[in-house]
């Protein structure tokens, strides 16, 4: 046994100080009597000059000598070097995709995890730090190195699954990237193993554990539902849908659709185990706007067991065109599907309310204040948006953005232009055309809104002409043009949505699978919207004046090929080794303190010498 | 500043105070009742210290202590100079930070590492960490620095970049950092960029056929005027190098090449330069997929019309089939074998409805090329009007509202005799009548007609006029009324006598008859009528017209013959007739072609060349078609079009020896009309399988649409691609399909360079479907790329956390915000402060100490004190004195009962005898006050 405080022996002191209280007589109260007689030993004991008294050992002074004596020993701070858990700093991960969501385990495969990382962090050595990182799309760091063990509890406790993959991989390399400072690292891996091998990381010369959750991979899923509308009528949807069997044992269950909240087919499916059945619909009704499918069945991951699609049904969209009157234009935006052209002439363009479309097109004019909705800028006069510095003469295409989706199948390389406006472009837009040295495409967000300009006469040029331009045109109306939040692919539960309202909205009401609706107050701005956490369709109602203006719809799905094979698999590394199974740490001789045992047991005889003090008579 | 404790639970210790409580109760001690609550409540203070200081208590104060975490940017768009003045701001930041401030290091470049753990020391080494630096992840750096922070201390990250951002989204972590109240500050490196030279893209074609000479398009950006070599590899092999001069901005190099073999060809473009400042730039990557080559079906009116053309096509390297009309086969199946189609003076009388249908289908839908060249039989001649070959074409045969150069006087001479009441069901002349009215319909203002009508003499039903009012002209065709016999000569000899004095450029006399006549002299009429450019046409009704005479008058007459049983036909022989004769408005005069627009067709051709053509069919151009040659008169003469899928191009002269005769010694014949079918010659994928790649971070996503010639979606199709990687390594992917006609999947992106897919479906039992190649190019990392710096970003990561962006490295350690410290113990204290009191509770019961032994003892203080004061004054006198106070002292103090003070004061020499005079009587009275006291208390307990 050692003292990690040795100084504090100095506190010993006190003893023979309490022993001097017991060498000191006990003074006496003064009572007036009428004889000491009975009292002569008294008496001479106070007659006496001496202030000491012969040590008299009693049960109380022992007493009180052992409760200073342990109070002085606690403070020094006694330890045994005992083989225990070495002080490491461990790194906990705890996998958070969706298929910890699995209820093979009681209560889920996430609950289970975390109780494990719970009583890992009970298990490490006295001293160790932790470190609690959450594996999810990204990694997050729920707490950093502390050795404080209720906060890393607390980020146990707080931390959520999510409902997509997780990315095993990067959460491990930050995990090892942490650094040794605060002591040898250890990492803790927590996952049911249903996600691809570690290709890029090989652990080498890491001390990494694996906890494995999960036992069962019993799933049923609807992994695909999309609609599209039939090419030969694109009033008339067709929709997709595949259900696999993720398990090891045949399955049959029930396959539910739903068109519009009504029952639309129910049929029955056998699926082997690891098969999948694709099925067809091409007969839902005209105007229907969403499809949601179930399976029946309890199988250990219910997530999946849902999925929903909007039928892409877009709003028709009002498109402004200020123009002297532009054939070419005017074609090419009839031709548009879902959109309606309303034409005016500069001249009578204060005298309309521009704000209520949703795209203006301006054709060699501009007024000194944009309209509330998205503008497409054609062959503009000097403006407040840019400046125009002179004009260029037969300006060479040089390079376009070809992955940019205002310029995809577009191809440029037959079109010539005769002249155009050499504009500096503003901060706010990106460069989609270049010439020589002035922008002839740009595209960017101002004050909230899309905006494209093309700084030359499209009748300046053969583009009208090529087979480019509706391909273009279509494009950037698109680009352009609100709504159509369904068209959004693939939107996971926690995925934001940006829902870009109409110019004239005033709220945005959200109506979610379950709980309340949420209204948000607009300004023009697009709207990031992420409590999509529950799986279901979700309404988008604009208003205007207490007026719904725009109803629109879109599907949150938690279906994911990966996510739905739950089952528990082996985490193979990049070299091709799988990860170990967690073992337990090896024991190394770690500095044991006791003052916890000796301060109770202070208390005790504290207890013990009121006691006998106040029995004794 | 805040308490807690490690062990809560010995909280619950604290149910041991009532029981001291009730062992006090039931005491049997004799203390007396004021001490015995003073020795309780020092006895619960102690039980209480030591349960606190079992339940561990701790204080997290404000942290005096700062943890800052710098991230350096040692991506490769930070140059070396840029480095230095990095680490010496590094430098001069960490050495201006406080005694208990730490500072850890974070390089990133495509990743993060800790360059440096947390510390106090104020050396700082020059990076050492090896980090790629082929992209810049500033949210990597922002996330390592939040998890190596302790969140014990004050926390702020420094990122010291140019902000150049590649990989990952920064501002999405710095949100993660304002939720955990870390600031970033962000230092912006102002760039020093050295002289660069850096290819934007290799561009060649993505198909070209088997035979095709292309061009690759290198473009380069400089950042000054300078020279560089280009070199162009195609699969490994160098195909060219060249020396080029490059102008300070962008510049586009085109490089031909000579066609290559079947297959997919990697292209890759380097150049070299020595005012450069990074090789990774300096190379592109392309790719092209070589096809076989394409078929051309042309389609002849005759034998033997398509000859010239065919030749000059297969000497260009295309597989040509030509067939008569009247035997090919014009539907979709057949079609779809060929890429393109070629129409040679084809009328549209020979095709059927259904056959052009399918043509323009076939160009609409799926995509093929159409190549409509004129002749006499073509066009408005051809009847191409109201078609869905006109529908397809870029050109309207409808020349109304056009200022026509070929204006037309037409007489109509119409037997009125009466066999022409006969007929079955309407009356031939009912026909006749209506065939003209159909025929002014055809006719312009600019035209004269005239309706001559004849039994056994001749009557002007219609004075020759300009159709200026069709209505009046069409009421008086109307009144016809048939009775008398059949004399064709003076009738056609008086329509002579009219036409010839009209002016007009076309003159045209139209004889319809059912009857025999009487001779006349046909053969000088004729004559004269050629003399003056006047034709004759002649429509043979009904079984006993005199077919011979009338096929002879329309040969002399230059004219067409018409003879039909079935009266109900003669509307459309008129009609036809008209057509032709008047509104197909064939031009025939020698001209040359002026240009008027550009197009591949004419590139390398040099137009002021071209040899003359002699005449062509006049039509009007439609709003959206492309004219790139004219004739005199404005017509267009060469146009095309996109229409649906398709290229459409039409040529309104003819390709053989009648209007273009001078054009078959012409050297650039077989090239021109190369250019023009090769034009309309769609890529080589199959239209029906549509591929769409885009790179998303590690992968690429792959959506392969499937649908079928008649518009309905492939469903449940096995698909997978084939993957060759630009290392050339093979590997397969599946793309399941995910909605109706739609397959895809992703593909992992090891390294730059194109990639190659080979895209193939089946059908579930096994058949092969389709498949098509694609391919697509990563570049080099946009580090490389987008040499700005953006310190745009820096300051939107800045205001994100609460940040800024920092000018002056001492400003990083000044302390802005509170938070909370390392936890400290407190238990230590409460032990010792509960030993001290627990020696208090046993003094407090043993001796008895009460408030005159504390006034006591800050008598003596007070005399300590003025004690001192008055020994510095009268040191010698006090000597004495204090030896004689010392023995009295000591004797009153004894006297007490008591040692402690006195003994001590003593020796201290605390005392003139003022002082101790003063201090006895206040005790003495004091103890007297007490003793009364006592007696009072004792009385009412004596009761």
């Amino acid at each position: 046994m050692s003292l990690l405080t040795p100084a504090m022996l100095g506190l010993g002191i006190l003893i023979p100080i309490l022993i001097l209280l017991y060498l000191l007589k006990v003074r006496r109260l003064e009572y007036p009597v009428s004889s000491t007689l009975l009292w002569q030993d008294l008496l001479r004991d106070l007659a006496a000059h001496e202030p000491w008294q012969r040590l008299h050992w009693s049960v109380l002074l022992v007493t009180q000598i052992l409760i200073v004596g342990l109070v002085v020993l606690a403070l020094a701070r006694p330890f045994f070097v005992v083989q225990a858990q070495e002080a490491v700093h461990a790194v906990l991960v705890l996998d958070a995709s969706a298929s910890m969501q699995a209820t093979d385990v009681e209560p889920s495969r996430f609950e289970v995890a975390r109780r494990a990382a719970r009583q890992t962090l009970r298990d490490l050595g006295e001293g160790s730090v932790a470190t609690i990182v959450l594996a999810k799309s990204q990694p997050e760091v729920l707490a950093p190195a502390t050795d404080d063990r209720q906060s890393l509890e607390r980020a146990i406790d707080a931390a959520e699954v999510s409902f997509g993959p997780a990315d095993i991989q990067q959460a491990l390399v930050l995990a090892t990237t942490l650094g040794p400072e605060r002591g040898r690292l250890r990492v803790y891996l927590f996952t049911d193993g249903a996600f691809g091998e570690l290709k890029g990381f090989d652990a080498e010369g890491i001390d990494i554990r694996l906890v494995s959750v999960g036992v069962d991979g019993e799933n049923q899923a609807i992994t695909g539902l999309a609609a599209r509308p039939d090419p030969q009528n694109a009033r008339r949807f067709q929709l997709f849908t595949r259900v696999r069997n993720y398990g090891d044992q045949p399955a049959r269950t029930t396959f539910s659709l739903q068109v519009d909240g009504q029952l639309s087919e129910s049929r029955q499916i056998d699926l082997p185990p690891g098969e999948a059945q694709e099925f067809m619909f091409s007969d839902l009704p005209l105007g229907a706007k969403a499809v949601e499918a179930h399976l029946a069945g309890s199988d250990h991951f219910p997530l999946d067991n849902a999925a929903y699609a909007v039928l892409d049904v877009r709003r028709s969209s009002e498109i402004l065109l200020v123009s002297q009157g532009n054939l070419f234009l005017e074609k090419v935006l009839g031709l548009l599907p879902n959109s309606e052209v309303f034409r005016v002439a500069p001249r009578r363009y204060f005298s309309i309310d521009a704000d209520r479309y949703d795209v203006v097109v301006f054709d060699g004019f501009l007024p000194d204040s944009m309209p509330r909705g998205s503008a497409l800028v054609i062959n503009p006069p000097e403006s407040s948006l840019f400046t125009i510095d002179g004009e260029l003469r037969r300006p060479r295409i040089r390079h376009w953005e070809r992955d940019d989706p205002v310029l995809q199948f577009v191809d440029l390389r037959d079109v010539a232009i005769a002249r155009a406006q050499r504009i500096t472009p503003p901060g706010w837009a990106r460069t989609l055309i270049e010439s020589d040295d002035a922008p002839l495409l740009l595209a960017g967000e101002h004050d909230g809104q899309r905006t494209v300009i093309m700084p030359f006469d499209i009748r300046q040029s053969n583009l009208p002409l090529s087979a480019a331009f509706p391909i273009m045109m279509a494009n950037i109306l698109g680009y352009l043009e609100p709504g159509g939040q369904a068209a959004q692919r693939d939107l996971h539960p926690g995925d934001a949505i940006t829902i870009a309202p109409l110019p004239q909205a005033e709220d945005l009401v959200i109506r979610r699978p379950s709980g309340p609706p949420k209204t948000i107050h607009v300004e023009g701005q697009p709207i990031t919207f992420a409590d999509t956490g529950e799986p279901g369709l979700y309404g988008v109602s604009q208003r205007a004046a207490g007026q719904t203006i725009l109803e629109e719809l879109f599907a949150v799905n938690a279906s994911d090929e990966q996510e739905s094979d739950i089952r528990p698999r082996t985490v193979l590394l990049g070299n091709g080794r799988p990860l170990q199974a967690g073992t337990q740490a090896d024991l190394v001789p770690v500095n044991r303190e006791i003052w916890l045992w000796l301060a109770p047991l202070a208390l005790g005889l504290l207890l013990f010498e009121w006691f006998w003090f106040h029995r004794r008579s | 500043m805040s308490l807690d404790f490690t062990h809560p639970l010995a909280l619950l210790l604290l149910g041991l105070l009532p029981a001291f409580w009730l062992i006090d109760r039931a005491s049997r001690t004799h203390l007396p009742r004021r001490r015995r609550r003073l020795v309780l409540w020092v006895r619960l203070a102690v039980v209480l210290l030591v349960v606190l200081a079992l339940a561990g208590p701790r204080v997290i104060g404000q942290a005096d202590q700062q943890a800052v975490a710098f991230l350096v940017d040692v991506s490769d768009s930070v140059t070396p100079s840029m480095r230095e003045r990095e680490l010496a701001w590094l430098r001069e930041a960490i050495n201006g930070m406080g005694e208990r401030d730490r500072a850890a290091i974070i390089a990133f470049g495509d990743q993060a590492v800790v360059e440096r753990p947390l510390s106090s020391a104020r050396q700082v080494a020059p990076i050492a960490s090896i980090v790629g630096g082929g992209q810049t992840d500033i949210s990597a750096a922002i996330r390592l620095a939040l998890a190596t922070l302790p969140s014990t201390v004050a926390r702020k990250i420094v990122l010291i970049s140019d902000g150049n951002e590649n990989v990952g989204r920064a501002i999405d972590q710095a949100r993660v950092a304002r939720a955990t109240k870390v600031p970033i500050l962000a230092v912006p490196l102002s760039q020093q960029l050295g002289p660069e030279v850096l290819v934007r893209q290799l561009e060649t074609p993505a198909f070209v056929r088997d035979g095709e000479t292309f061009s690759a398009v290198l473009t380069i950006e400089a950042s000054q005027d300078t020279v560089a070599q280009v070199h162009l590899l195609a699969d490994g092999k160098l195909l060219s190098s060249q020396s080029v001069e490059l102008s300070q901005g962008i510049n586009s190099i085109v490089l031909p090449q000579d066609p290559l073999g079947q297959g997919f060809h990697l292209f890759r473009a380097q150049i070299e330069s020595a005012t450069d400042s990074f090789v990774q730039n300096n190379e592109g990557g392309s790719y092209t997929v070589v096809t076989g080559r394409p078929r051309v079906l042309v389609v002849e009116s005759d034998a033997g019309e398509a000859r010239y053309l065919a030749d000059a096509l297969r000497s260009a390297g295309l597989e040509v089939d030509i067939k008569e009309v009247n035997e090919a086969i014009l539907d979709l199946p057949t079609l779809r074998g060929y890429e393109s189609l070629v129409l040679a003076n084809v009328p549209a009388a020979q095709l059927s409805v259904t056959q052009m249908r399918a043509i323009n289908s076939y160009v609409q839908n799926l995509g093929g090329g159409l190549v409509v060249i004129g002749g006499e039989k073509s066009y408005g001649v051809g009847r191409y009007n109201r078609t869905p070959l006109e529908e397809a074409l870029p050109v309207r045969m409808d020349l109304r509202g056009r200022t026509l150069t070929a204006s037309v006087a037409l007489i109509l001479v119409i037997d009125a005799s009466g066999s022409m009441a006969g007929g079955p069901g309407s009356s031939k002349m009912d026909l006749a009548k209506e065939a003209a009215i159909r025929a002014t319909e055809l006719l312009s203002e600019q035209d004269q007609v005239g309706v001559l009508s004849f039994d056994d003499t001749s009557r002007w039903v219609v004075e020759t006029q300009f159709l200026t009012d069709p209505g009046n002209v069409q009421t008086q065709i109307g009144s016809i009324s048939p009775g008398g016999g059949t004399a064709i000569y003076p009738a056609v000899e008086t329509a002579f006598n009219d036409i010839v004095a009209r002016d007009a450029k076309v003159k045209h006399i139209l004889l319809l008859t059912d009857g025999l006549s009487t001779g006349g002299d046909y053969e000088t009429l004729t004559q004269r009528m050629l003399q003056n450019s006047v034709t004759l046409s002649t429509i043979a009704i009904g079984s006993d017209a005199d077919f011979a005479l009338l096929r002879r008058l329309a040969d002399l007459g230059h004219g067409r013959y018409f003879e039909g049983n079935d009266p109900f036909e003669v509307p459309q022989m008129v009609i036809k007739d008209t057509q032709e004769v008047a509104r197909a408005a064939i031009v025939e005069e020698p001209f040359r072609p002026t240009q008027v627009g550009a197009s591949p067709i004419l590139e390398g051709i040099d137009v002021s060349l071209m040899p003359p053509l002699l005449g062509y069919v006049s039509t009007t151009p439609k709003p959206t078609s492309q004219i790139l040659l004219v004739s005199k008169q404005v017509d267009p003469i060469l146009s095309e079009w996109q229409y649906g899928l398709g290229h459409v191009v039409a040529w309104t002269s003819d390709a053989k020896n009648r209007w273009a005769q001078d054009w078959l010694t012409w050297p650039d014949f077989s090239r021109f009309w190369a250019q023009v079918v090769k034009r309309t010659i769609p890529n080589p994928i199959d239209r029906n399988l549509q591929v769409q790649i885009t790179p998303e971070g590690s992968t690429a996503r792959v959506t392969v649409d499937a649908i079928s010639d008649d518009k309905t979606y492939q469903n449940f199709l096995s698909t997978s691609a084939t993957v060759v990687d630009p290392s050339n390594t093979q590997s397969q992917i599946p793309l399941p399909q995910v909605a109706p006609g739609r397959y895809e999947g992703r593909l992992p992106i090891t390294t730059e360079g194109a990639y190659f897919l080979n895209i193939v479906q089946t059908s579930p039992d096994g058949t092969l479907q389709a498949g098509r190649p694609a391919g697509f190019v990563i570049p080099y990392s946009a580090e490389y790329r987008d040499l700005r710096a953006n310190p745009e970003l820096l300051g939107q990561i800045a205001r994100e956390t609460g940040g800024k962006i920092l000018a002056e490295p001492r400003d990083i350690f000044i302390r802005e915000q509170t938070v909370s410290g390392q936890p400290r113990e407190l238990w230590p204290p409460l032990l010792v402060l509960a030993a001290l009191l627990f020696l208090f509770d046993v003094a407090a019961r043993r001796l008895r100490l009460g408030w005159m032994d504390a006034e006591r003892a800050w008598a003596h203080v007070l005399d300590n004190w003025l004690g001192r004061a008055r020994r510095a004054a009268a040191p010698a006198a006090a000597k004495l004195l204090a030896a004689k106070s010392r023995i009295s002292i000591e004797a009153a103090g004894f006297a007490d009962g008591r040692r402690g003070e006195a003994a001590r004061a003593s020796p201290s020499a605390a005392g003139s005898a003022q002082a101790v005079g003063e201090a006895q009587p206040r005790s003495s009275s004091v103890l007297g006050a007490r003793l009364l006291d006592a007696k009072k208390r004792a009385a009412p307990r004596s009761r």
